[in-house]
């Protein structure tokens, strides 16, 4: 495997780059999946009301905490390499606008529709029947059948109701939350696949469709192992006939900071460390313990308490990078809780170029992770996010508009 | 109705969780996925919580975990130790579109089965390798699993409740996302080979693609240099926000409102319109500044509701609010039914048992089912080898030779593993379970609940 290649902006080429994706959507979901087209060479046009813009834009945080649309954290990373228009597509001549630019798309990714669109001819049926290989992903929280389609939706709502919060959090108190948007990142990497999965068909029938994501169903897609708990423990020993009757056991869905003592969380002298050993890494986590006793890796369940104060011993006396280091040596699986200012600073992640400089005219130079993962034989591009409707003179020009029609059309309030 | 990747063939040695991740949603997108294990290295999840706890007649064909994950392939065994069937390999991949491997970084190359190599007998190859930290770096060989990862993607660090110290995801968080975004990689590089006859190698550190969904807070702290804080159930914009006990024994409604609007419908849905009007609530600030006493309140009305009727309630006023469901609750919730997120396999002995899809997404011109149940261990080999065109008496002497074969060796069953050490921990009865607190109750008729027998 190369090392990755160092090109400038202008000469990189994604993977994706004959495809165009029109971008329709606000906050997390639908731009995360538009930024995975844009960050691997789709041109992605997002369009933005005008004025206000995605609402991401007003949720910060901010550099000093001082609003601004062009200063947005959320935003910025979640919109690099996207081209921005501003358009009212609510309206006759903005809908016929949008009409015009999705003849020249492959895809788009759009929040649940509003009624609204089907007077304007912008509903999928409308424009798949105008345009028929069109591909249009749609992104809600429960998606568009079922008892609770169309329902009202928030990352925290859509979060509890897909399984992963039943199992975060302490026992006897509240289950929580996980942090950063969780339901709405993985709703856009769900879309961002199924869209991918559309567009390879479409290239080889010719047919487009409508795909249906809800972040409901797409949190119930990540549950380990909280189904088969519930249905795979007999509780009769393995001696007992099968056949008879067989019940099932529910475990408790929250542990926690420790599943048990060879898989959780422990305070270290300056933050804090994750160990995770199945019964195959338990001897390299007892040798970088000390312990010499082996059975206690093979009798880790019973002898869990004895475990977990071995564990609590051994923490309190390291910092998070000699702990790391050590399990590095050992081959034990223990990382430390990596707060951003770690992430930036790993060497690690560095030598990889997995953080990389962006410039933006008006958040300046941050540190930004570049793509998910690297192709040996095409780019990942490392442009930043637009300034609202930054655009508008290109897009538009392409389909016809000259400046006069901008003006008339901003006038208007289309643009 | 066509899978979009019908005809695409993926050869796939990852094991675990992450890499059957990624194909296991191939495999729903049509793809053909032949899952590869060598005798004396079976998927170590085959053993892993075996159906109502039996493990017999054949343990290594009975693991539930493995039952999850590994829906819709096909199995073949070839032992890579073997220069046999490492040549096997090299054969069958020129009919083969794709390799997915999750080994330890250079391990591939060790059996002369790295890229390089591959791409001698299928040039326009698309390789992933999946990895903890990536195919390079100075941690690159580091040993990166569940908790033991999760930590160093960022997660951690903005988990937890308000000030308190980080929390656990409870999902081994880099796993399965991991397996989402290779699922995606995957699919770019298909495109792009499509378009342009070229493959790829794709590099691919769960540590990075976990990065992926956590890091707007990574710009947060490079412009005002503070560390990403830990908020518990509650947002910075909208007020009240928060998880709330309900009536029962563990059950929870998650409820957030967004808009003095949305505040409004809810007391009076709940029968408290003077919360409405009331100075220390009227306001979203109001309700920020009086969030604890508002979050008091609100479980005073909580506990007594029914999660799931609570959910109807406010959801038919326009609040957004839904249960928090546990794993039970979620087979037999009926939004998701309605939205096939299970599918009734048949695992033979084992009957009938509903698997999660791994896809989420619902397409208008195929339904993204698996096609069967998880395969027994080798259970397609003299399918496949056939396919790639040797002939019986070829397959007899792979299978007499232990290059094949249905039946892994001894110290597979024993998990070796790093160090050689036999590993695997001992049968533990449910009864210890229960005792060590790792489960909570018992229900006997499961099976009747859930339509197995039917």
């Amino acid at each position: 495997m190369t090392e990755a290649t160092e090109t400038t902006a202008e000469e990189q080429v994604g993977p994706l780059d004959v495809l165009t994706i029109l971008e329709l959507s606000e906050g997390v979901a639908g731009p995360f999946a538009g930024k995975l087209f844009a960050d691997y060479g789709a041109r992605v046009i997002k369009v933005e009301r005008r004025g206000k813009g995605d609402r991401s834009r007003r949720h910060g945080p901010f550099p000093d905490d001082v609003p601004h649309r062009e200063r947005s954290a959320l935003f910025l990373y979640l919109n690099t390499n996207k081209e921005s228009i501003t358009l009212d597509y609510e309206t006759a001549s903005g809908a016929a606008i949008l009409r015009r630019l999705a003849e020249d798309a492959d895809g788009i990714i759009e929040d649940h529709p509003t009624r609204r669109r089907e007077e304007f001819g912008l509903d999928a049926k409308s424009l798949i029947g105008r345009i028929p290989r069109l591909v249009i992903s749609q992104v809600s929280g429960f998606g568009s059948t079922g008892p609770y389609a169309g329902r009202p939706w928030t990352n925290l709502t859509a979060f509890a109701a897909g399984g992963q919060m039943a199992m975060l959090g302490d026992p006897d108190r509240e289950p929580l939350l996980a942090g950063g948007n969780q339901a709405e990142y993985q709703l856009g990497l769900h879309a961002f696949t199924a869209t991918l999965g559309a567009l390879w068909s479409a290239a080889q029938t010719e047919h487009g469709q409508v795909v249906d994501i809800g972040a409901m169903g797409a949190m119930a897609t990540t549950l380990e192992l909280s189904l088969s708990n519930f249905l795979y423990r007999n509780r009769k020993s393995r001696l007992e006939p099968v056949g008879a009757p067989s019940p099932a056991i529910q475990g408790p869905p929250r542990r926690g900071n420790q599943q048990s003592a060879a898989i959780g969380l422990y305070p270290v002298k300056d933050g804090w460390v994750g160990v995770h050993a199945m019964a195959r890494q338990m001897p390299a986590l007892l040798a970088m313990l000390g312990i010499e006793d082996a059975s206690l890796g093979e009798d880790r369940l019973r002898r869990n308490d004895e475990l977990l104060a071995q564990m609590y011993a051994w923490t309190a006396e390291v910092t998070k990078h000699e702990a790391y280091r050590l399990a590095g040596e050992h081959q034990a699986p223990l990382a430390y809780v990596h707060d951003m200012k770690d992430l930036v600073e790993s060497e690690h992640l560095r030598v990889r170029g997995a953080i990389r400089e962006v410039e933006h005219p008006e958040a300046g130079v941050q540190s930004y992770p570049r793509g998910p993962f690297t192709l040996s034989g095409s780019d990942w591009l490392e442009g930043r996010a637009p300034l609202l409707g930054e655009h508008n003179r290109e897009v538009y020009g392409e389909i016809g508009l000259g400046p006069a029609d901008l003006v008339r059309l901003r006038g208007a309030g289309v643009i | 109705m066509t899978a979009p990747l019908e005809g695409i063939r993926v050869l796939d040695f990852t094991h675990v969780y992450v890499g059957p991740t990624c194909t296991r949603i191939l495999a729903e997108l049509g793809a053909d996925i032949v899952k590869v294990e060598g005798l004396t290295r079976i998927d170590t999840v085959r053993m892993l919580l075996a159906t109502d706890n039996n493990l017999m007649p054949e343990p290594w064909n009975r693991g539930f975990y493995y039952a999850l994950r590994n829906a819709g392939k096909r199995s073949l065994t070839i032992e890579l130790t073997s220069e046999a069937g490492r040549d096997l390999i090299r054969r069958l991949v020129r009919d083969f579109d794709v390799v997915a491997e999750s080994f330890t970084p250079r391990v591939m190359k060790g059996f002369g089965l790295d890229y390089d190599s591959l791409r001698v007998t299928k040039p326009d190859l698309v390789m992933i390798s999946l990895s903890g930290y990536g195919q390079y770096g100075p941690q690159s060989d580091w040993s990166a699993y569940g908790m033991g990862l999760e930590p160093a993607s960022g997660i951690s660090q903005i988990t937890g409740y308000i000030d308190g110290p980080p929390i656990r995801s409870g999902i081994s968080f880099t796993d399965p996302l991991s397996g989402f975004v290779a699922a995606g990689a995957v699919l770019i590089a298909l495109h792009h080979r499509r378009r342009t006859g070229v493959g790829q190698h794709i590099d691919l550190s769960e540590q990075e693609a976990a990065i992926a969904l956590t890091t707007h807070a990574l710009l947060d702290y490079q412009m005002n240099g503070r560390p990403a804080r830990r908020m518990g159930n509650r947002s910075r914009v909208a007020a009240p926000q928060g998880c709330y006990r309900c009536a029962g024994d563990d059950d929870w409604l998650a409820l957030s409102i967004g808009s003095d609007a949305e505040w409004q419908a809810f007391c009076d849905a709940i029968g408290k319109p003077d919360w409405a009007t009331d100075e220390r609530f009227r306001t979203l600030l109001a309700r920020h500044e009086n969030h604890d006493l508002l979050d008091e309140l609100i479980e005073g009305w909580t506990k007594g509701q029914d999660h799931y009727e609570a959910f109807h309630l406010l959801q038919k006023a326009g609040v957004n609010a839904t249960p928090v469901l546990n794993g039970k609750e979620l087979l037999f919730d009926p939004h998701l039914k309605a939205r096939n997120r299970f599918d009734l396999l048949d695992h033979g002995a084992q009957g009938r048992r509903p698997i999660p899809r791994h896809t989420a997404a619902h397409f208008e011109s195929f339904d993204p089912a698996p096609k069967a149940a998880a395969p027994l261990l080798g259970q397609h080999n003299r399918e496949i080898l056939r396919e790639a065109g040797l002939s019986d008496a070829e397959i007899d002497e792979l299978e007499s030779t232990g290059v094949i074969g249905n039946r892994p060796e001894m110290a597979a069953l024993a998990g070796r593993a790093v160090g050689g050490r036999a590993g695997m921990a001992r049968q533990i009865s449910p009864e210890d379970l229960v005792e060590i607190g790792a489960v909570l109750r018992y229900e006997t008729d499961y099976k009747e609940q859930l339509g197995l027998d039917a």
